[in-house]
């Protein structure tokens, strides 16, 4: 990278320190950036300026937002006694487009991982528990099908149940539209566990 | 189920090779180092994705000759055909085909399914339980995908849980989540075991009657799975627990061994303490088998392992031999290749045709290997 002059070293530089960006793909990026107009470049920093400055986490829930509370907990049509328990600001995202909750969230910011040195503390669980009030009827446990997720969902349940809270944990299931024979067998066999009277 | 075509692509010593495959005895002969082995890795790498002789799978890539990557494929034929490819690249990670098609290790594994009968599977006697473990589990992989998950996902439960335990020392706090692991540890560690216990009845069975076979009835092979609550000698007895049994056993243990698992830092309770009991006559064949009588058990125990696949899927799985051939008497190796001659296709590598039998040389496909080139 010597060869670059100066300035587009530091770029490549600064590209490489993102995730998912070798060294090459921020040498690709760095010449677009260049063949760009000044506007443009300008409007893209002002708008990573902008999110880094408004962007903050709800102090309820923990959800990206630029007001707090955001949105979804200052809403007055979400039903506030339903929460779903989620590992990352992502995971809402996923879970809104679903249009079918009608609840409030409660993001973690991660999932148990003694590996990683992630232990509860490092988790927004103590202020998961604050939250939990006599107005709250039941909190779904919707981290990852993972061990990580798994061992965090199972923690969560022994803290919050005797709080007198009803606490699921979300479903393993069919993919929806897909035909039985193509649904591999894990997820075959978890779904047979899980299944229903009619 | 057998292996029409095989190819191999800048894979280990060979640049290209493609070659015709019989459904029955094929033997491959060759000086040291010319190949033989890495023919079988392949096939091998084909069946389980993953290689038996290294973890770095870069290996499997040709050296000298600037090769970015090595690409195995097989035509095998079952009920229908089926291609099976392994790219293993330098700059890419390794992609998985199924008739031309990407797919996940979970729905590769099991496609082709093969048994390897090398010189180092003594070890299955003579080596460590975790040896032991392996056979097991490699054979229970092929027909069986969802232990595999199991598996894969116990053993990340076992590593967290260490982790957790072996900073308890500092961070006591850390143990008040100890029980949402535990929780894991006894669902999954169960799984494992009751399909390791039933696997090793069927075991038994097969490899009591092979060897009784071998062994003229002299001698009586029994083959026991002793759970890690259980002392794996002589003493050891063939208990069947049922999956509420196991589980009461598992919480009982974790309760038990708490205060020792805080004190040593690692989980000492669940199948990956397991351990497979041989015993010829009652004697713990480990201690007391002479070099011979380990060398009947195993091979009694790998074709256990074929009637095993065979009852499990309907097949039976490719044999791969590397070099055993001179390790067995001419007794042995006329049984195991009559044995295998009706019923499965065999590939066979040695380093001379001497030691087989004339009618065997005269129903084999016969191939040289000279310096990674295979010469019909």
């Amino acid at each position: 990278m010597a060869r670059y002059p100066k300035a587009m070293a530091r770029l490549i530089e600064e590209l490489v320190r993102l995730p998912g960006v070798g060294p090459k793909t921020a040498q690709r990026l760095a010449f677009f950036l260049i063949n760009q107009t000044s506007a443009e470049v300008q409007s893209l920093t002002e708008s990573i300026v902008q999110a880094k400055e408004r962007i903050t986490y709800c102090s309820r829930c923990f959800h990206l937002t630029e007001d707090d509370p955001c949105a979804i907990c200052s809403d007055s049509k979400r039903n506030k006694a339903f929460i779903c328990v989620v590992e990352e600001p992502r995971d809402v995202i996923a879970m809104e487009r679903t249009k079918s909750f009608d609840g409030v969230y409660h993001v973690l910011h991660g999932s148990i991982s003694p590996l990683e040195g992630i232990g509860p503390n490092d988790l927004k669980v103590k202020e998961l528990v604050a939250r939990i009030g006599p107005e709250v009827g039941e909190v779904v446990l919707a981290t990852d099908p993972n061990v990580e997720g798994e061992a965090t969902a199972m923690y969560l349940a022994r803290i919050l149940k005797p709080i007198g809270v009803k606490v699921t944990r979300m479903a393993h299931g069919m993919p929806v539209g897909s035909d039985l024979e193509y649904v591999d067998e894990v997820t075959l066999s978890k779904a047979l566990e899980g299944r229903r009277e009619l | 189920m057998h292996i029409q075509q095989l190819t191999l692509h800048n894979f280990r010593n060979y640049l290209r090779e493609s070659l015709q495959l019989d459904p029955g005895l094929n033997i491959f002969v060759g000086d040291n180092a010319q190949g033989k082995t890495n023919l079988l890795e392949a096939i091998y790498v084909l069946s389980l994705s993953k290689s038996y002789r290294t973890t770095r799978e870069t290996e499997l890539i040709q050296q000298g000759v600037g090769a970015a990557r090595a690409i195995v494929t097989a035509e095998v034929v079952r009920l229908a055909a089926l291609d099976l490819a392994v790219v293993v690249s330098h700059t890419d990670t390794k992609r998985l085909l199924v008739n031309q098609k990407s797919t996940t290790a979970n729905s590769f594994l099991g496609r082709l399914n093969t048994v390897l009968f090398i010189p180092d599977s003594l070890q299955l006697v003579k080596g460590s339980p975790g040896d032991r473990r392996r056979f097991l589990d490699v054979q229970i992989c092929q027909i069986d995908p969802i232990y595999r998950t199991t598996l894969l996902k116990y053993q990340r439960v076992v590593r967290q849980r260490n982790s957790l335990l072996k900073d308890a020392w500092e961070n006591r706090s850390q143990l008040s989540q100890l029980p949402a692991w535990d929780n894991q540890l006894v669902s999954l560690g169960k799984a494992i075991m009751l399909r390791r216990q039933e696997v090793v009845h069927i075991l038994q069975r097969f490899s009591k009657s092979a060897h009784e076979k071998i062994s003229d009835e002299q001698e009586e092979l029994q083959l026991i799975y002793a759970p890690f609550f259980e002392v794996a000698d002589s003493s050891s007895q063939d208990t069947n627990y049922a999956a509420e049994e196991l589980e009461q056993i598992l919480w009982a243990q974790l309760k038990a061994l708490r205060s020792e698992e805080i004190r040593r830092g690692y989980t000492l309770v669940g199948p990956q303490r397991d351990d497979l009991v041989f015993l010829i006559n009652a004697y713990d064949l480990k201690k007391f088998g002479s070099q011979g009588q380990q060398r009947t058990a195993v091979l009694a125990y790998i074709l256990a392992e074929l009637e095993l696949m065979h009852q499990e899927t309907g097949e039976y799985p490719v044999v791969l031999l590397d070099d055993v051939m001179s390790e067995l008497d001419r007794k042995r190796q006329m049984y195991l290749l009559s044995i295998l001659n009706e019923k499965a296709q065999t590939i066979v590598t040695t380093t001379s045709l001497d030691s087989f039998t004339p009618e065997t040389k005269k129903q084999a496909t016969v191939f040289r290997i000279e310096q990674g080139r295979i010469l019909a």
